[in-house]
């Protein structure tokens, strides 16, 4: 049934008179006009969903100042109008009891102290004691003894705002996102493999393709709409292939024509399998290959990631330099994969030798199309970095890249780990549009348009996220500031670090919403707008940019990010930042050994002078402030970070940042663009946008008669035969990497016998603080279960729902078991969710890494489990 | 956005125009007094065409009878001392006798109250809805080629219509699945009566027991199109919002307080 | 876009027929009725100009007694 709008005002009008005139209306024409008037009062903007990385678009609506409804966008391309379960709630996840609205410090007397209770405090009070805090460590360590732990949900506004405030700042590029445990490793991927980050393809791929392969991916409940568009295909297209590799079965596979449930760790194994198959029946596209790609590899012996003294990391000669790699020939290429037979891989892997040949023969044929999707499965692994290599690898060796229908495509966890994370580079190595800080010419390009003296950017790459909460328990980073994420309860290897936040000399604050664990443990927690309370935009895993309105204000005292970080940067004088600065270990070209230098008499001579601030050097600049508020794109919405500073500080920033991306690939649209779009996938190059890049045709950077342009500009000088050979240039080239198996970091023993998987479930958010408060989300799934083979259950005299303690050598927690229902696990592996703050499962995790792209292995750890 | 003009006062009306009779031109919110308490005593009968929701029509049914003398189908009854129902009011089963629908609605001419709604139209009647109970047993679920249901409904295409989908266990054939339309549905019965199973799998309920109902915080995002509202008004302050405020924050003091997750079990 | 509601009467004998009439309209639509020959009606219209137009031609058809204006809503344009 369509009800259209016009429908409803002559249903009312039609029962108004009808009424007035005394003839009888009947109920439901009633109950619909009621609807109607109500709703009459509703005003609708377009937004986007707070949630995953698919990136649906929303219609919000509000009336007497609070979010009253919200309903899929059908004019929004990723959904078409649909929303999953938890986008159905948008409107509720900001009205929990329990918000945030003050200050909250821990005091004594009156007086911030360590060990003291929290209580309500103005912003002043706050922001002197994070000042003071801050300045105590800063003046005597130095740039690299503070940090900043950002996020995928970040804003782009925001992430761009606390890489200006860290790096051109105060000059630390110890800013790293929770986008570290969750795409790094695809970053790492992209780089390595295309030299530019991001998936060349788009969702428009599902509705062309013939087979979609799934590694370590459960879209069914992480991905929700991307997996209704796979689901249309398969019954709609007959050739049609699903394929669902996982350690566990999952809802995806209810959807497979072939499930192959794999050891932990062998996917590397299965990758080699396949590429050596697809050699050995000829069915590399050699064309392709020869014009478009090289072959690679690199050093083996690289450790997992963990601190220097762990038994693990011993005779690994290459933990340091895990990321060099250097081409080879083709033959050797097939020489290494030998080994990688079925027989072989089956042992290793427990899949079948049958099964493997019926997905080796997927990616063989020619005249298939097929796409690979992963997320967590491949890049929390400690080897992510090779394993997102080794997909590539497969599609490269059959020319299936970059081309409507075909192609690897990495999904993203969170609504703007692209947008945000990536793009932005809120990363420890990172500057805007895929710069790097170790490189001079991207320093110089970023101090150019940040309008910084030469050298004021640090080169040294800062500490990446694991880094800083071993900083934090090694005494090396002091003062720790959490915003967008909730570290304590997503870090892996958590007790260790709640307790280095809790014991030693350091300063944590938490910019959070609602009373989680990390503001528990925190020092200072500040209160902050949410979403549809302040402007913004989100980049997903499409490379389309979405942006939105305020609607709604904050309650209390909360405000949003982008004025904690605008606010706190006042604090700043450029005496203090801009100065002579001890940089521990830094030995680079250029700079003094261990120093930042004193950039103060060049800053003079561009106009500045040492008692200004950061607020007025990096944002209230004269460019900036040329962006008036009131602006007609608001629409009659309210800004209140505009209100407070007097300009429209979101589209200043916005149009500053996209100076960054324009002909260098990541070109983005002017902001007022995007209010009259449903987002636009980048690059955006004379208004358009584009679907799959490196393809003639489509994407404005490759020339005709090219067909591919594998145009990243990373990395793309290289050794060539071996580490020592000689440097050799590959533009336009592809990487195909050959990477070998390696072990886990830890495994089942007889003291701790089982696997542990983490992950999310489709009702629960990340770690829950915003699901969790809806009622009728928590009472779909209330707490985290500990999912069990019911053989596994039964060998431990335990039942269906019995409680449990379980443990790993660095933690334990209890909950109940359940041996059947979303998640049927193998014998010897449990899976339990991690959105539950009182099944804290990451204090069992591992934080050991992939040693290239530092993201934390979520998926492989020993544990055992007893009855409660 | 709309508005409602008053017309009376518009320079471009005419005399011609203007309304003569003032109760016509009321142009105020519609205030319904009507109240419905779906909590309460939701009934298992099913009742005439016409009926007021339950409440209302148990307490103006006086029992008299006449829709059941009207009834040229026989299909209304009235409730006898040994049947679980309020003793002396109509009521249908329509597996042994449906509503007909009959044009002119006899039994809401003959009802002497309120009870049965006069005037009501036959196709504007909510005697029930029709709920494809039994997936399992409906053939037409199994991929069988029944539909007796949606050809048996007086509103076929409209109140019962059929969805297609591919059915994948031949790879060949499709399905053609009965879907009811609330908007539609009259809970007449016919599909009931018709259902050709031995027990059918498509029964009437009545309205309040058939109905889920959508949160006011969600829209189908699809019913009408995505417009942006073009008069939008910054609100000045944040909602009110249970918890928020000073009482709240003790209550969120005590909760920073609580480590029970934190700590080791 | 506007909407009308209006209220026209006719014999009572003449309803059905009355109302099939003005259904056939594709801007007219006839939603309730009553014994003594009421009807509430409603138009659609593009602007002022043209509903006034329609309610004339209402006014206009054969058994109608009366067609009055009784109830006026302007949908403003979206861009």
């Amino acid at each position: 049934m369509i009800q259209t709008r016009r429908d409803f005002i002559k249903t009312t009008v039609a029962a108004s008179v009808a009424t007035s005139i005394g003839i009888s209306v009947p109920a439901a024409a009633r109950a619909k006009t009621e609807d109607w008037q109500r709703e009459e009062n509703w005003k609708w903007d377009k937004s986007v969903c707070r949630f995953c990385g698919v990136g649906c678009g929303i219609m919000v609506a509000t009336t007497a100042g609070k979010i009253v409804s919200v309903k899929g966008d059908p004019e929004c391309p990723v959904n078409r109008g649909l929303n999953c379960v938890k986008g159905y709630f948008n409107a509720k996840i900001m009205y929990g009891e329990d918000r945030l609205t003050k200050p909250l410090l821990r005091m004594k007397d009156g007086k911030f102290d360590k060990q003291g209770k929290f209580a309500p405090v103005s912003w002043e009070k706050a922001f002197d004691v994070m000042e003071a805090k801050f300045k105590e460590y800063y003046d005597e360590y130095g740039p690299a003894s503070v940090s900043i732990f950002g996020s995928g949900q970040y804003t782009i506004d925001e992430g761009y705002a606390a890489t200006k405030f860290m790096k051109a700042g105060v000059r630390s590029n110890n800013i790293d996102p929770n986008a570290r445990h969750c795409m790094a490793s695809a970053v790492a991927g992209f780089i390595q493999t295309f030299g530019i980050d991001e998936p060349p393809g788009c969702y428009d791929d599902i509705e062309l393709t013939d087979a979609v392969v799934l590694w370590g991916a459960n879209m069914a409940e992480c991905h929700p709409i991307l997996w209704s568009r796979v689901t249309d295909r398969k019954l709609t297209h007959k050739p049609m292939k699903v394929v669902n590799l996982s350690t566990f079965t999952n809802r995806c596979s209810d959807l497979s024509d072939l499930e192959m449930i794999f050891e932990p760790q062998t996917d590397l194994a299965i990758m080699n399998f396949i590429a050596r198959y697809m050699i050995k029946k000829g069915k590399v596209n050699q064309a392709f290959v020869d014009k478009h790609c090289i072959f690679a590899t690199g050093p083996e012996d690289i450790g997992y990631g963990l601190p220097a003294d762990h038994p693990l990391e011993q005779g690994q000669t290459m933990r340091n330099k895990a990321g060099a790699h250097w081409s080879i020939s083709f033959d050797e290429f097939k020489k290494k994969l030998e080994p990688y037979t079925a027989e072989y891989v089956s042992k290793l892997s427990g899949v079948s030798v049958e099964k493997l040949v019926e997905l080796a023969e997927l990616y063989s044929d020619p005249k298939k199309k097929i796409i690979s999707f992963w997320t967590m499965g491949f890049n929390q692994h400690s080897r992510g970095t090779w394993v997102n290599e080794q997909i590539y690898m497969v599609h490269l060796l059959g020319g299936k890249m970059s081309t409507p229908g075909s192609g690897a495509f990495s999904l993203t966890g969170q609504p703007s780990a692209c947008g945000t994370a990536r793009e932005v580079g809120t990363f420890a190595h990172r500057l805007p549009s895929d710069m790097i800080v170790a490189k001079k010419p991207h320093r110089d390009k970023s101090e150019k348009l940040w309008k910084l003296p030469e050298n004021t950017l640090n080169p040294k790459v800062g500490t990446h996220a694991v880094k800083m909460v071993r900083g934090l328990r090694s005494g090396e980073v002091k003062f720790f500031w959490a915003m967008v994420t909730n570290p304590f309860q997503d870090f892996a290897n958590a007790n260790e670090w709640i307790k280095a936040a809790r014991e030693k000399d350091n300063f944590i604050v938490v910019s959070d919403c609602y009373p989680t664990v990390s503001a528990k443990v925190a020092d200072l927690v500040l209160p902050v707008a949410m979403i549809y309370e302040k402007w913004g935009a989100y980049g997903n895993a499409e490379r389309r940019t979405q942006h939105w309105r305020q609607q709604v204000k904050a309650p209390g005292d909360a405000k949003g990010d982008l004025w904690q970080i605008l606010e706190f940067s006042k604090r700043f004088k450029l005496k203090e930042v801009w100065k002579e600065q001890p940089l521990p270990g830094l030995k680079v070209e250029g700079f003094p050994d261990g120093k930042l230098p004193d950039v103060l008499t060049e800053a003079k001579a561009m106009g500045y002078e040492p008692e200004q601030t950061l607020f007025e050097v990096l944002f209230a600049t004269p460019e900036m402030k040329k962006y008036k508020w009131p602006d007609k794109i608001a629409n009659g919405h309210p800004n209140d970070i505009a209100d407070d500073f007097g300009w429209f500080v979101h589209k200043a920033l916005w149009q500053e940042y996209r100076q960054f991306g324009i002909g260098n690939g990541h070109d983005l649209a002017d902001f007022d663009t995007y209010h009259h779009v449903r987002g636009l996938r980048w690059p955006v190059v004379n208004g358009k946008e584009t679907q799959w890049r490196f393809r003639e045709g489509y994407d404005p950077y490759v020339k005709p008669g090219e067909g591919f342009n594998f145009y990243g500009k990373a990395l793309k000088k290289i050794p060539s035969g071996g580490p020592k050979g000689e440097k050799v240039a590959l533009a336009g080239k592809a990487k195909i990497f050959f990477r070998p198996y390696a072990e886990p970091a830890e495994s089942p023993d007889k003291q701790y016998d089982l696997w542990l998987c983490t992950g999310r479930v489709l009702e629960h958010w990340h770690s829950g603080s915003m699901t969790k408060r809806v009622a009728e989300l928590n009472r779909a799934v209330p707490y985290a279960k500990c999912y069990m083979h019911p053989a596994d259950a039964k060998a431990r005299g335990l039942k269906r729902h019995d409680e449990v303690v379980i443990e790993s050598r660095r933690g334990k927690v209890k909950t109940r078991i359940e041996t059947q229902g979303r998640d049927r696990m193998p014998e010897g592996m449990i899976f339990v969710p991690w959105f539950d703050e009182n099944v804290l499962i990451n204090k069992l995790t591992l934080d050991a890494t992939c040693p290239i792209s530092k993201e934390t292995d979520y998926k492989k750890c020993a544990v055992r489990v007893r009855k409660a | 956005m709309s508005r409602k003009v008053d017309i009376s006062r518009r320079d471009f009306m005419t005399g011609a125009f203007r309304s003569r009779n003032a109760a016509l031109a009321a142009t105020g919110a519609l205030a319904w007094t009507h109240v419905v308490d779906s909590s309460r005593g939701a009934g298992d009968s099913l009742r005439p065409p016409g009926a007021l929701p339950e409440q209302g029509f148990l307490a103006s049914c006086i029992k008299c009878g006449q829709c059941v003398e009207a009834c040229p189908f026989d299909t209304l009854k009235l409730a006898t001392a040994e049947e679980q129902r309020a003793t002396g009011v109509p009521y249908f089963e329509p597996r042994e006798t449906p509503c007909y629908m009959c044009e002119d609605a006899p039994c809401i001419g003959a009802c002497p109250t309120d009870a049965l709604i006069e005037d009501t139209p036959i196709e504007d009647a909510r005697m029930g809805l029709a709920v494809l109970l039994d997936q399992e047993n409906c053939l037409a679920f199994q991929g069988l080629r029944c539909e007796v249901c949606y050809r048996a409904c007086p509103l076929m295409g409209k109140a019962i219509r059929l969805e297609l989908r591919p059915q994948e266990r031949t790879g060949k054939h499709a399905y053609f699945l009965p879907v009811v339309d609330s908007a539609s549905c009259t809970g007449c019965g016919k599909c009931e009566r018709a259902c050709i199973i031995l027990e059918s799998a498509i029964k009437v309920l009545p309205l309040d027991v058939a109905k889920g109902r959508l949160g006011e915080h969600y829209r189908f995002g699809w019913t009408e199109e995505a417009r942006i509202s073009r008069d939008f008004e910054a609100p000045r302050n944040a909602p009110d919002v249970p918890g928020w405020g000073e009482a709240g924050l003790r209550k969120v003091l005590e909760s920073m307080d609580d480590l029970s997750g934190i700590e080791e079990p | 876009m506007t909407v009308s509601g209006i209220v026209m009467a006719c014999r009572p004998e003449h309803l059905g027929e009355m109302t099939g009439v003005v259904n056939a309209l594709d801007w007219a639509e006839v939603h309730y009725t009553d014994q003594d020959g009421r009807l509430v009606v409603t138009i659609e219209a593009s602007d002022i100009d043209e509903s006034m137009n329609r309610l004339k031609e209402l006014q206009g058809l054969p058994r109608a007694i009366m067609a009055e204006l009784a109830e006026f809503v302007v949908e403003e344009a979206d861009d």
